[in-house]
């Protein structure tokens, strides 16, 4: 029997180490790579607290993210195939033509 | 036995995690995320939750990752492309508050309401289930989530196109 709070301490590390790759890598796929992480670490915990309280709600949320979760990579790799034909690299600090 | 196999699927999901945000090659980091998805769809697995398992296996690991890495080799990087990120003061944060915050967390989740498996129907999990809720409470979502796949096949080819010739 395992406690709820050990799949909720799972879900929290996953999306701890989404943020850290977010935050702090540099290149562009790894960035998206890192959102995905985050992505899985929410759906972890919905799934288990849908378990836990007996309700399938969770499970329909869960669908809905991932449905979501693919739009989005479907969306940032097109952008990133755009900026990297304008300009070819993919370190997001080279991409600041807007700074002040 | 399930004890077991949840450290299992757990660390399944964590290292590889990890190993995606450290790696230097994309292409490595792609491969670590989809043996972090089977292990998270493994814990679905264990949270009888048997559809949401099949689809984290069939769209996540099977389709997402797999866009990934055509574009990850699309692009082509060369060695000298993939750049030296930087190795300093500021993983040496993300660590240290990442770790405050995970303490915390440990010492308050605990608490977490129903602290055991409550009990559930027949066919918890099932797509009979799934079903009766997407049609019925979630239909306005159902109807939404569609639109929004449109646009974004709509973006993406729009997007990808070589150029957009003025109109005349």
């Amino acid at each position: 029997m395992v406690p709820l709070h050990y799949y909720l301490l799972v879900s929290a590390m996953l999306f701890i180490l989404g943020t850290l790759g977010v935050l702090t890598r540099r290149n562009a796929l790894v960035v998206l790579m890192s959102i995905e992480l985050m992505m899985n670490g929410v759906n972890l915990s919905f799934i288990a607290y849908s378990r836990y309280l007996g309700n399938m709600e969770g499970h329909v949320y869960t669908l809905l993210s991932i449905s979501v979760a693919a739009a989005e990579v479907a969306i940032g790799l097109a952008i990133l195939i755009a900026l990297y034909r304008n300009k070819p690299t993919i370190n997001i600090d080279d991409f600041n033509i807007m700074k002040f | 036995m399930e004890f077991l196999l949840f450290v299992i699927f757990a660390l399944g999901a964590i290292i590889p995690g990890f190993l995606v945000i450290t790696q230097r090659n994309p292409i490595h980091s792609a491969i670590a995320l989809i043996f972090s998805l089977l292990s998270v769809a493994g814990l679905f697995a264990l949270l009888t939750a048997s559809f949401i398992a099949i689809i984290q296996v069939l769209i996540y690991a099977g389709a997402i990752m797999v866009l990934m890495l055509f574009v990850i080799m699309m692009l082509n990087l060369k060695e000298e492309d993939l750049f030296q990120e930087r190795k300093d003061l500021i993983w040496l944060l993300g660590i240290l508050l990442s770790v405050l915050v995970f303490y915390e967390l440990v010492k308050t989740l605990p608490e977490a309401y129903p602290n055991r498996p409550g009990l559930v129907m027949t066919g918890f999990g099932s797509l009979t289930e799934i079903g009766k809720l997407l049609f019925a409470e979630y239909l306005l979502p159902f109807e939404l989530i569609s639109i929004l796949l449109l646009i974004a096949i709509i973006g993406t080819v729009i997007l990808s196109k070589r150029h957009l010739k003025p109109y005349e």
